[in-house]
C-alpha cells in the first residue's frame, strides 16, 4: 500500500509541476497564435500540435536525441554534471511537452472568444498592451486556462510512451501510474495489484474531465 | 483641427479621404459599407492607412515615417455598441480610462464626470445588468475621462429608444463645447442637431455638403 502511495503522489506531484512549467508559455503562444498575424504562424502552430499526433514514443525518442546525456544539448549538461534524462525532471518534462498541444489550444480557444474590440477600446484609452493583456484579455479568458490547465493536468496524469523513453521507470523517481501498472501487469500476479492504480487513474480522469468541460461551458457562456 | 488625406484599400473599393475637420462637431453620413466606420478606425489608429497622412492639431499621427499608436494618440471612440468591459463595474470601467490616460484634465475628473452622467447609482453594478442606454452613457463617460483630443462617435444612439438618445444627445452638446467631434449616423435628424457640418460618404468618397445645422 505504500507504494500506491508514492505512486500516486509522485504522479500527482509530477503532474503539477508539468502543467505549471508549461502554462505561462502555453498562454503566450495562445495569445500569439490568437490574435498575431505573423511569419512563420503555421510553422509555430504545426510545432505546437506535433505532439498531439506524434506517437508519444517518438517524443520521448526526441527529448532524448536532444535532452539525453549524448543529445545535442544535453551533451553541455553533463559536461557539468546535471543530467536531464532519467530523472525526476526528465518525467515533467514529457508530461509537459505531450501536453503542451491540449492547454495551447483550449486557451487559444478561450482567447479567441473574447471580443477584440474589448481590446481595441481599452487601446483607445491609452492602456498598455500587457496590461490589455493583463487586466482584459486573460480574466476574460481565465476559465480556458483553468480548463487548460485541467486537461493538461489529466495528460499527465495519463503519460506513458515519452516518459518511459525519456524517464525511464525508476520507482520514486519516474514511475508514475500508467508506468506501475504497465510493471505490475509483467508480473506474475500484477492485475490484482495493479488494480487501486488503475481506479485511481479512472477516478482522476473523469474528475479532471468533468472540471475542464465545466470550465468550457463557461468559455463558451462567456459574456461581451 | 483634424488634417487628413488618405488612401485605404477595403475589399473591392478604396477609402480615399483629403479633408480638414476644422469644426468642433463634424458629423458624416451614407449608406452602410461605405467607409465610414473604417475612417474612424483609421483616425483612431486601429488600422492603418495604405498611404498618406493624418494631422491632429500639431501633432502628426500619420505618415510614411510615423505612425503613432491608438495609446498615444488621444482620441476617444464610443460605438454603436458600448463594449464596456463586462468583468468590471461601472466604476473599475471608468478607472480604467483615468489610470491609463497620460493628459488628465481636471475637467474631466473622475468625480465630475461621474456627477454629469448621474452614475452614482450605478456606479457598482456589471455592465450586463445595465439598460442600453445606461451602457452607452457609461462608454461615453469613461471615454471623456480619458480627456481625448478629438472624440470619435459610431452611430452611439443606433439603439437607444427616443427619450434616452435625446437625454444622450443633450450630453454630446455639452462635451461638444470642449472635445472636438466627428460624428457618424444614418440619424441625419440627431446630427444636423449636434453637428455644425454635415459630409456625405459614398463608396469611400467624401462629399461635402451645404446642409447646415438646424
Amino acid at each position: 500500500m505504500n507504494s500506491f502511495w508514492s505512486i500516486l503522489s509522485l504522479s500527482i506531484y509530477t503532474a503539477i509541476f508539468s502543467t505549471l512549467l508549461i502554462l505561462p508559455f502555453s498562454i503566450a503562444a495562445a495569445w500569439l497564435l490568437a490574435r498575431k498575424k505573423f511569419v512563420g504562424k503555421s510553422f509555430l502552430e504545426a510545432t505546437i500540435q506535433l505532439p498531439l499526433i506524434l506517437p508519444p514514443v517518438v517524443t520521448g525518442y526526441f527529448l532524448l536525441f536532444v535532452l539525453g546525456p549524448k543529445g545535442t544539448i544535453g551533451q553541455y549538461f553533463n559536461a557539468i554534471h546535471i543530467q536531464i534524462a532519467f530523472t525526476w525532471f526528465a518525467t515533467v518534462l514529457a508530461s509537459a511537452v505531450v501536453s503542451l498541444p491540449l492547454v495551447v489550444r483550449t486557451i487559444r480557444v478561450a482567447i479567441s472568444s473574447v471580443d477584440p474590440r474589448l481590446e481595441e477600446t481599452a487601446r483607445t484609452l491609452g492602456a498598455s498592451e500587457w496590461h490589455i493583456f493583463r487586466s482584459i484579455t486573460l480574466p476574460l479568458a481565465y476559465q480556458g486556462v483553468i480548463a487548460g490547465s485541467i486537461l493538461a493536468f489529466a495528460r499527465s496524469l495519463g503519460e506513458f510512451g515519452a516518459t518511459i523513453v525519456f524517464a525511464g521507470n525508476i520507482p520514486n523517481q519516474s514511475q508514475t501510474i500508467p508506468l506501475a501498472i504497465f510493471q505490475y501487469i509483467n508480473q506474475p500476479g500484477g492485475i490484482e495489484k495493479a488494480q487501486p492504480l488503475v481506479i485511481a487513474a479512472i477516478l482522476f480522469s473523469y474528475l479532471s474531465m468533468f472540471i475542464s468541460e465545466w470550465a468550457l461551458r463557461k468559455v463558451d457562456h462567456v459574456e461581451h | 483641427m483634424l488634417n487628413i488625406d488618405i488612401q485605404k484599400r477595403r475589399g473591392n473599393f478604396t477609402v480615399r479621404i483629403q479633408h480638414v475637420f476644422s469644426n468642433s462637431c463634424v458629423g458624416i453620413v451614407g449608406p452602410s459599407g461605405s467607409g465610414k466606420s473604417t475612417l474612424l478606425h483609421i483616425i483612431a489608429g486601429l488600422i492603418s492607412p495604405d498611404e498618406g497622412s493624418i494631422q491632429l492639431q500639431k501633432k502628426i499621427l500619420f505618415d510614411s515615417k510615423t505612425h503613432i499608436t491608438p495609446q498615444q494618440r488621444h482620441i476617444g471612440y464610443v460605438r454603436q455598441e458600448p463594449l464596456l468591459f463586462p468583468h468590471m463595474s461601472v466604476l473599475q470601467n471608468l478607472l480604467f480610462a483615468q489610470k491609463n490616460t497620460q493628459n488628465n484634465s481636471p475637467l474631466w475628473s473622475l468625480s465630475k464626470v461621474i456627477e454629469m452622467f448621474s452614475l452614482h447609482s450605478i456606479q457598482d453594478r456589471i455592465p450586463s445588468s445595465l439598460s442600453g442606454g445606461e451602457k452607452q452613457k457609461v462608454a461615453l463617460a469613461r471615454a471623456i475621462i480619458a480627456s481625448p483630443q478629438l472624440l470619435l462617435l459610431d452611430e452611439p444612439m443606433a439603439s437607444l429608444d427616443d427619450s434616452t438618445a435625446d437625454t444622450f444627445l443633450e450630453h454630446l452638446i455639452t462635451i461638444k463645447a470642449y472635445i472636438p467631434m466627428l460624428y457618424v449616423s444614418h440619424n441625419t435628424q440627431r446630427i444636423r442637431y449636434l453637428c455644425d457640418n454635415i459630409l456625405y460618404m459614398n463608396n469611400g468618397i467624401l462629399v461635402p455638403s451645404s446642409e447646415k445645422k438646424i
